[in-house]
This record gives structure tokens, C-alpha cells and sequence, in this order.
């Protein structure tokens, strides 16, 4: 597929909310997911519906290669039908009085009656709903409707799929499950996708590219973990310092996984991955300035303290461990160790302290 | 009982809320969806035969389809008769009177469609006639209904306008209304009581169907 680059600038406000100002390009015609990350009211949605052509920006352009999907003057808006998107709503929006395969159907009003039947069929087997093609989307549970809604957007080959919190009306193994079946659905059928989330989790495990959002602003454009390093504050809080790691093997329960230049030992959250995000919160790091005997902590890693930082009652202590690493400690505990930039002491981390989130590849 | 007059007002019905369809759903399109200027105006035309008094209105469509008007003179040029007085003219006069009442219930169904739904049809490639018929008009289908059945019911009732421009001409423009207001003048209250009860009994059941319409409308959402 040739490949086309969609580029925005635009800004649009509602009366009494915060100005939205997005500057940002995509590339179309080759897999990839864009996760807009960010907290609830940001701005997300707003950017996802300009790109959608449900909203109108206030100033600015959309133009996708030498198409104006956007711009100044009235009659510059390309109408969200002759965009070429796909959009999956977070409440589905599926048509109530259409049966499944009449919904997924329903952009393929140009296709022969053929055509149509057996792309439909195509997709509600690559969405996992085989035998509920006939049934009415209000017999359908929660995940097979977003399954649904995300056939029927993906029926008519969309350049591009925007999707708004596609798992945030859904139960948590739902979510997971059909994370899984997402990734894997898009990079069959070549398809890019913007989605939009406030959950980290869920944004480590997708994107291939984050673009962080704050109050309106795009702040940070880049690959998830370097994105929330660098000013993911608030995620950060959320699931704690966030690393990349390689599985370098299964021992008895619990994933050895291989960060930077150190290895650490993790609970195995199940499925195959061999690439996941190490998130270990700072709280849950010990330090201890020699070997005193066998402690029951799995990950005992030599250290050298790069920095301390107050934080209120706290020591927040920067670490260099093979990895980058954090350490939460009492002012106490800092005078006890007598802990100083430069010094050579243990790093303790309960295995079960370090959430594994697995990259779905 | 005048089964001429009754025969004759439900030919009339029938007739005038088929043609009424096409009108009011094309009309109500603009009134639920459009985003223009001049959108109350609309509004209000389509209402007003809601509040004029049925003299009123009827004077105005004689003066519309009457001989010395653009549309009469058209008419008798094309068909050698005339509009008012004649079963035609009546047809188009209870479209106007009765439009109203087939539009109130439809914009209210459309208006509660859910807006999403018709985002989603926009971004599956459908233009707004799409939108329309493929998703806004299918979800409103019991407000549509329930327009059909009240302007059906208020024509086969219509009095004023009805012998304003169509007179009182036995098989070609009266009306059980208007049989039963020469009933109530000859003395003949027997027939008179008859011809009621049963426009009494019409109504009730066309009142009890859009109520039972209406009340199924949220099962859509």
C-alpha cells in the first residue's frame, strides 16, 4: 500500500472546557498503533473526532497527502463520509435494529451482494463471532458488541481506525481478551490506528508510538516507555517506573526477564509474549549497603546512587542498576545508610512488587 | 346512518395520509436535523395549522385554490375541473391542515434517535440522505407511525376546513363530520347519536394506539 502521511494543526475549544491545540503526523498505508494517552477531560476525544470529522476545528488544518480533510472556510471540511476512517465508539453505537452481519454490512453499500456477504463473513471471523452473525446486538454481551462494532468499522478498509476507549465500558477480562484479539486483528488486515486511553496499562501494551496529552496539549510524542519517562508523572504514579524487558525465561511460576544490562525475576501473568514492560514502584524498592545473609526478596540488584530528592517526608533516591531504578525511602532510613551520590549498595525488590504488563506483538 | 359520508371521509383519510408520508418525512428531516437560518420559520409554518382557527385556514386555501389562483388556474389548464369544491381540492387542503399532526410525533421520535448512531452511519461512508433512511427513519419508525395514525384520524374528523373549501356536495365533499352536522340541524338526532358514537369510538381506539406507540418508543434505547 502506498504510504501517505495524514498531518494536523488545529485547535478547537468548547465553550467552558479547556482549548484543545493539536500538532501531530500519522502514517498511513502501513500497520501501527498511535496511543493518545492521557488523563480523563484532556482533550483526547476532541482530537479523535476532529480527525473523525465530527467536530469541526475552530482553526487549523487536517490534510492527508494532498487531500484537505480540514482547513479555513466553510466549505474546506471533508464530510467524515469521504474521510476513509473507521471509528469504534467507547458505548459501541451499534445499530439496534440490524442484525450483526447487517451492522458490520452497512458500509458496504457500494459491494455486490456477494462481495458483501463474504467480507462480512471474512470479518466475523476474524473478530471471533462465528454463529452470532443473525442475532440483534441486544443479545450480545458487552466484548461481542465491541467485537461487532469493531468489524463493522473495519468491513469498508479503512485508511485509518480511530478508536475511543474502546475497553472502557467492558469488564476487565473482556478488556484483556479483546486487547489481545485488537493488535493482532489490525496488523492482519495492514490497518494504522489511533487510540485513545487514560489507562496506562493498556497504553503500554498497544501503542507502538505515544502521543501524551496534558490539559489540551500534545507534550510528548515518542515510544510509550520513553514518552512516560521522560514526563509521565502521572502515570508514573499510577504503575511506577516503567521498563522495557525481554523474557529470558520461565522458572517456576515466575518470568526471568532481562532489563538493560540486569535481570529481574517477575510474576508470570500468563500468555505468550517475549517482550513486556517491567513497572516497579519506587515504594517497593529496598536498599541495604551489604550482604547480611539469604532476605526473601527474589531480585537483589548491586546499585550506585546517582541523586536524592526530598519529596515531602520522603527520600526519593535515583538509582543506577544495569536499569534505571527508583527508591522510595524514610529520611531515616537515608541518615541510618548514610546514603550519599556515588555510593555502591543493594537494590531489594519483592517479585511481586514489579507489575508485568506484556507487549502485544 | 349516512355510510356515503362515512365511506367518503375514510377515502379521504387514506388518501391524504399517503400523500401526507412522502411531505412529512421529507419535512421533517430539516425540522429535527437542519442547522440553518430561518429554522424556527419552518417551525412555525408547519405547526400553525395547529392554532389557526379551521376558518381561517380554510379561507386562505380557497384563496390559494381557488379559480383566479396560480395553482387553480394550472389545475383547471391541465384538468378542465376545479380545485375547490371538488374531492382533489379537499385531498390538498387536509394535507396542509394535517401535516402538523404527523410531523409532532415523528421530529420527536427522530430528535430522541440516539446522536451517536447517525455519527457512526456518517463514519461507515453514509451522507445525510443515508444517515436518514438507513438509520435515523428505521429507529424512529414508531413516531412515524403514530404521525401516520393522528393525521389519519384528525382527517377523517376535520370539519372546518373541510366545508370551507370543499362545501357540503353529497358523495364529492361530505364528510361524516359534516353529515352529522346536517343531522344535527334536520332534527334527526337518532342518526345524529349514531354518526358521534362512532367517530367517538374511532378516536378513542387511534388515541389508544399512538399512547401504546409511544409508551414502546424507549424500548429503542
Amino acid at each position: 500500500m502506498e504510504l501517505t502521511v495524514l498531518a494536523a494543526d488545529f485547535t478547537k475549544a468548547f465553550p467552558g472546557g479547556t482549548e484543545v491545540a493539536a500538532a501531530f503526523q500519522l502514517t498511513l498505508g502501513q500497520p501501527g498503533l498511535t496511543v493518545l494517552f492521557g488523563p480523563s477531560g484532556c482533550g483526547k476525544t476532541t482530537v479523535l473526532r476532529c480527525l473523525a470529522g465530527l467536530e469541526r476545528p475552530d482553526r487549523g488544518w487536517i490534510r492527508v497527502g494532498a487531500e484537505t480533510w480540514s482547513g479555513s472556510g466553510r466549505d474546506r471540511e471533508l464530510p467524515a463520509c469521504r474521510r476513509g476512517i473507521g471509528y469504534v465508539f467507547q458505548e459501541t453505537a451499534l445499530f439496534p435494529h440490524l442484525s450483526v452481519a447487517g451492522n458490520i454490512a452497512y458500509g458496504l453499500a457500494g459491494w455486490t451482494r456477494s462481495e458483501r456477504r463474504a467480507r462480512v463473513a471474512e470479518l466475523v471471523r476474524l473478530v471471533g463471532l462465528d454463529g452470532c452473525a443473525e442475532r440483534h446486538p441486544q443479545a450480545l454481551s458487552g466484548g461481542q458488541k465491541q467485537r461487532v462494532a469493531l468489524a463493522r468499522a473495519l468491513a469498508p478498509r479503512p485508511r485509518l481506525m480511530l478508536l475511543d476507549e474502546p475497553f472502557a465500558s467492558l469488564d476487565r477480562a473482556a478488556a484483556e481478551q479483546l486487547r489481545h484479539s485488537l493488535r493482532k486483528i489490525l496488523q492482519a488486515l495492514g490497518v494504522p490506528a489511533v487510540l485513545v486511553t487514560h489507562d496506562v496499562q493498556e497504553a503500554l501494551a498497544l501503542g507502538d508510538r505515544m502521543l501524551l496529552m496534558t490539559e489540551g496539549r500534545i507534550v510528548q510524542d515518542g515510544a510509550p516507555a520513553e514518552v512516560l519517562s521522560v514526563c509521565g508523572a502521572a502515570a508514573r504514579a499510577q504503575v511506577g517506573e516503567v521498563l522495557r524487558a525481554r523474557v529470558a525465561g520461565r522458572v517456576e511460576g515466575l518470568l526471568r526477564l532481562a532489563v538493560g544490562s540486569a535481570e529481574l525475576y517477575a510474576p508470570d501473568p500468563g500468555g505468550e509474549f517475549l517482550e513486556a514492560y517491567a513497572c516497579i514502584r519506587a515504594e517497593g524498592v529496598a536498599l541495604e549497603l551489604g550482604a547480611h545473609g539469604p532476605v526473601s526478596q527474589r531480585n537483589q540488584l548491586t546499585a550506585v546512587v546517582r541523586r536524592i530528592e526530598p519529596q515531602g517526608a520522603l527520600q526519593r533516591v535515583f538509582l543506577d542498576a544495569g536499569m534505571p531504578l527508583e527508591a522510595l525511602i524514610t529520611t531515616w532510613a537515608r541518615d541510618d545508610l548514610r546514603l550519599e551520590p556515588g555510593m555502591r549498595l543493594q537494590a531489594l525488590i519483592k517479585a511481586t512488587a514489579i507489575q508485568v504488563i506484556p507487549i502485544e506483538r | 346512518m349516512d355510510w356515503q359520508a362515512i365511506i367518503l371521509s375514510l377515502r379521504l383519510a387514506a388518501c391524504s395520509s399517503l400523500l401526507l408520508a412522502p411531505v412529512g418525512i421529507l419535512l421533517a428531516w430539516p425540522l429535527t436535523f437542519g442547522r440553518f437560518k430561518g429554522r424556527f420559520l419552518l417551525e412555525a409554518v408547519a405547526s400553525l395549522p395547529l392554532v389557526l382557527p379551521p376558518t381561517v385556514l380554510g379561507f386562505y386555501l380557497i384563496v390559494a385554490l381557488g379559480p383566479l389562483s396560480p395553482v387553480g388556474r394550472v389545475w383547471e389548464a391541465l384538468t378542465g375541473t376545479r380545485l375547490v369544491f371538488s374531492f382533489q381540492g379537499l385531498l390538498l387542503a387536509q394535507v396542509v391542515t394535517n401535516l402538523p399532526f404527523f410531523l409532532q410525533p415523528l421530529v420527536a421520535s427522530l430528535g430522541a434517535v440516539d446522536r451517536r448512531l447517525l455519527e457512526a452511519a456518517g463514519t461507515l461512508g453514509s451522507g445525510r440522505p443515508g444517515v436518514y433512511f438507513r438509520v435515523a427513519l428505521p429507529l424512529a419508525w414508531r413516531g412515524l407511525a403514530a404521525g401516520w395514525i393522528l393525521a389519519f384520524a384528525h382527517a377523517i374528523g376535520e370539519f372546518g376546513v373541510v366545508l370551507m373549501v370543499g362545501g357540503n356536495l353529497p358523495g364529492r365533499t361530505r364528510t361524516a363530520s359534516i353529515a352529522l352536522f346536517d343531522q344535527v340541524q334536520a332534527f334527526d338526532l337518532r342518526g345524529a347519536n349514531q354518526t358521534a358514537l362512532l367517530l367517538l369510538g374511532f378516536a378513542f381506539a387511534v388515541l389508544g394506539c399512538t399512547a401504546w406507540l409511544k409508551a414502546r418508543d424507549r424500548a429503542w434505547s
